[in-house]
């Protein structure tokens, strides 16, 4: 009875539409990485081929060699990555508890105040005039502190604690906590899964980004990640452009080998945040 | 009660805390790192004042993009330093974010000595705004030669801004790209270098269809372009080289000579639309490849080469034909490439190459500049034959150990490679220093002779001398930029940047292109939808844009 179950004609057509759909994302990655670890002859004859036909780690060798090295590059993404995520933790999960007490003077306005940040800003040259003046140019200050606070994140996260039994915090209190000890002691170790959920969303945010750091980033020793490979493939084409001789390098396979370099570190951390980032989607879907 | 003073309190903390906000926002700092006020304040002129009087290093703070090296550490800055007695710091902008950025470092008046930026619209509201300064009263005195000479150069007049000079162009070779053929299938099928457009016609005719690398498959095309995502077809090369046959320089927001003596835009000129007539004949013929709409074109030429390389098409554009030699040769050993001249035009148009203008680029001073005497005259000192071999090959006995003569008058350096691997991305850049180009001067592995002929910019101009590395010397290609510029010969208004001859740049250009697009595709009705297309881009502002030019030719021929 079970193994007729199993065979079902709707398992079947699911796994077969599942297993079509996962081929869909992985062959261009598996090319890509095939591409980038191809002898230049080799991909000139076929450039269309998966199963590798030679193995070569040039273009890997001369991406981790460019402008500064990508080694510093990547060890500046894992610093803003954590500090950012870190500092947004912090300051979301205060504000988010904060805002939701029920009982907190001006709850409303102060609400209002910050929904209206989601809608409105003070302009790009403002911001960067703000950001000068506070010296944190150049600094891994300047990509984590003026974006620590995402008023989407915040709200979920309210909504969250706002959803938690009052009992809980009402038994703290006769303990002797004070809202701080409540916090730290009681909230935040039952709200784990939104926590996982919030970081990871901050995370790969803070992973991604690209224009904060082109705005406020001006030494090459200082660019993260993304700048760098961006900065290297178009550099390369520029140079191809202008005239100058990129003798002994295919930028296809070069722009490859950034883009695999690029997403290995996401590629070992997600597997094991997946869950987290299922449960965020849901987070805030189903109102009780 | 108690809740409306809550709330009163917390309405004065927050006005406190925007108004803390705002102060922060709007204040100046007067570092020397910082930001700046338009206004050098008091604590910045004794600095300077300071560094020039105890003879310290000159702090010039450059925006630039592209840049790869640390003035810190790479050995070529520290001994530009050195020479210049200049403190360089480098504020590195990627690519494609820096129109964006150096707009937001100019409006917000941040301290910069020195930027590089494109000329336009931008440009001219700088200037008109007090936000960069004029070369022109440092000029006065005959102290820079060498940039006196670029900025008043007959060439780059048009680029002066309301009469007064405020941007000093990169000198770039007028044209460096130009063509390779496959010499050995015109061998196969008895066919010589084509010179003219029929002879043209024929030899993609027998690429296409008469089997030029004798595989019995019909799998090669007469031309091979890729055309997708582009804004302006005619910028594309492939079809350039046939549209410059029947005018100068042919190309979207360029200018034509009519017999008459008037001018036109190209985009409405006859010569246009039989430019177009041929490539639509082309396409109806199967001599393009069909999927060349929709490939994407790639800057870096790497598609390209590895297409030609695997034998697809047999006339490439590329400003890099040594990689594209190179590529070949490393599939098919027999293969012979050859370099096509631009064709004989019709109706008399010479053989031309296109002209860029003989810029890319250009250095302005901002009004923030703390030493603005300094900045011009590290750009003079980057114009001699001293500086340009320094910001091109290096340290003599580091990175080249000497040079010889390349029988006429150019120089052939022999490279330190090892030393050059230590101090740069030699697999990149090559063994030019990554300085040579888009610091100073763009003109690669070339030298302008302003010296030699007595600071007359417009006649060193013409008298390029090519400054090489020994490998590239040696190549099939040597001299790639030099003979491609040869053939470069500008068209009407060329770098003349006025308001009133740009017009509305992107709605024009996008009646062209998809009018242009239309055409080519369509050519049973090639007739009507070009004339449908002309109609709207007068319309559009052109006709007061011709009527403008004409004036302003007439006036400044």
């Amino acid at each position: 009875m079970l193994f007729r179950k199993r065979i079902s004609l709707a398992s079947i057509l699911i796994y077969t539409f599942l297993t079509f759909f996962a081929l869909i994302i992985l062959i261009p990655v598996w090319h890509i990485f095939v591409i980038s670890t191809s002898s230049p002859t080799v991909y000139i004859t076929d450039p269309y081929h998966l199963i590798p036909k030679s193995f070569s780690l040039a273009e890997y060798k001369r991406a981790f060699h460019s402008i500064g090295g990508i080694a510093r590059a990547l060890l500046i993404s894992i610093e803003i990555t954590v500090l950012g995520t870190v500092l947004s933790m912090f300051l979301t999960c205060c504000g988010a508890y904060t805002l939701s007490k029920k009982d907190l003077p001006g709850r409303s306005i102060l609400f209002r105040i910050l929904v209206f940040t989601m809608f409105f800003s003070g302009g790009l040259v403002p911001f960067y005039i703000l950001v000068r003046n506070l010296k944190l140019n150049d600094t891994i200050l300047a990509l984590t502190l003026p974006v620590a606070i995402s008023t989407y994140n915040l709200i979920i996260m309210k909504n969250y604690f706002t959803g938690l039994p009052v009992s809980l915090e009402e038994s703290a209190k006769i303990d002797g906590y004070n809202d701080i000890q409540i916090l730290y002691k009681i909230i935040i170790p039952i709200s784990k899964p939104i926590i996982a959920a919030i970081s990871l969303f901050y995370a790969v945010g803070y992973w991604n980004d690209y224009f904060m750091a082109t705005l406020f980033i001006s030494s090459n020793n200082m660019f993260p990640l993304q700048i760098l490979l961006r900065q290297m493939i178009i550099q390369n084409m520029v140079l191809a452009q202008v005239g100058v001789q990129t003798v002994g390098s295919n930028p296809e396979q070069f722009k490859m080998a950034c883009i695999i370099i690029g997403i290995i570190p996401v590629l070992c951390v997600y597997p094991f945040v997946q869950k987290y980032f299922t449960k965020g989607i849901m987070l805030g879907a189903v109102k009780e | 009660m108690k809740r409306k003073i809550y709330i009163r309190f917390l309405t004065v903390c927050i006005s406190l805390l925007v108004l803390l906000v705002f102060s922060a926002g709007c204040g100046t700092v007067t570092d020397s790192k910082g930001s700046t006020p338009a206004e050098p304040t008091e604590t910045d002129s004794k600095a300077t004042a300071a560094d020039t009087d105890s003879g310290a290093p000159v702090p010039i703070r450059w925006v630039r993009t592209g840049n790869e090296q640390d003035p810190k550490k790479d050995r070529i800055l520290l001994e530009l330093q050195r020479r210049m007695n200049i403190e360089l710091e480098i504020v590195s902008i990627p690519w494609d974010q820096y129109p964006n950025k150096l707009n937001i470092m100019m409006a917000s008046g941040e301290q910069l000595d020195m930027a590089n930026c494109d000329p336009g619209k931008t440009l001219i509201e700088w200037a008109r705004n007090d936000i960069i300064l004029s070369y022109d009263e440092y000029l006065k005195d005959g102290k820079y030669p060498y940039v006196s000479s670029v900025v008043n150069s007959e060439a780059y007049k048009g680029l002066k801004i309301d009469g007064k000079v405020y941007f000093k162009p990169l000198g770039l070779c007028p044209q460096q790209w130009g063509y390779l053929i496959r010499q050995d299938w015109l061998d196969n099928l008895g066919l010589d270098i084509p010179t003219n457009i029929d002879e043209f016609y024929e030899v993609i005719r027998a690429f296409t269809y008469d089997d030029p690398d004798k595989n019995n498959k019909q799998d090669t095309y007469g031309l091979y372009v890729r055309a997708g995502g582009d804004a302006d077809p005619t910028e594309l090369q492939t079809f350039s080289y046939i549209l410059r046959a029947y005018a100068i320089n042919a190309g979207a927001g360029n200018w034509v000579e009519l017999p008459d003596g008037t001018v036109t835009r190209y985009e409405v000129s006859d010569a246009a639309k039989e430019g177009a007539r041929f490539i639509a004949k082309a396409i109806k013929e199967g001599l393009i490849n069909k999927d060349w709409i929709s490939l994407k074109r790639d800057s870096a030429q790497g598609p390209e080469s590895d297409d030609f390389a695997a034998g697809k098409y047999g006339i490439a554009p590329t400003s890099i034909p040594d990689v594209f030699n190179q590529k070949i040769m490393s599939v098919n050993s027999d293969a012979k490439l050859a370099f096509l001249p631009p064709l004989n035009g019709e109706n008399d148009v010479p053989p031309n190459s296109g002209n860029n203008g003989g810029y890319w680029w250009g250095n302005i001073i901002p009004k923030t500049c703390r030493n603005p005497e300094k900045v011009i005259e590290l750009l003079d000192y980057s114009l001699t034959a001293e500086g340009r071999e320094l910001t091109e090959y290096g340290i003599q006995g580091i990175h080249f150990t000497d040079y010889s003569d390349d029988g006429s008058g150019g120089r052939i350096y022999r490279i330190n490679k090892a030393e050059c691997d230590k101090d740069w991305d030699t697999q990149k850049n090559g063994y030019l220093y990554p300085l040579a180009w888009g610091g100073f001067n763009y003109y690669e592995y070339a030298y302008i002779p302003i010296t030699e002929h007595n600071f007359d910019y417009d006649e060193a101009f013409k008298n390029v001398k090519a400054w090489q590395p020994e490998d590239m010397a040696k190549g099939q290609f040597a001299n790639w930029q030099i003979m491609n510029t040869s053939y470069s010969i500008p068209s009407p208004l060329m770098n003349v940047f006025d308001d009133n001859l740009l017009g509305d740049e992107q709605k024009l250009l996008s009646i062209f292109a998809e009018g242009w697009l239309k055409s080519v595709v369509d050519i049973d009705n090639f007739d009507r939808q070009w004339d449908e297309m002309t109609e709207k881009w007068m319309n559009a502002g052109g006709k007061e844009i011709i009527e403008y030019g004409n004036k302003y030719y007439k006036e400044n021929k």
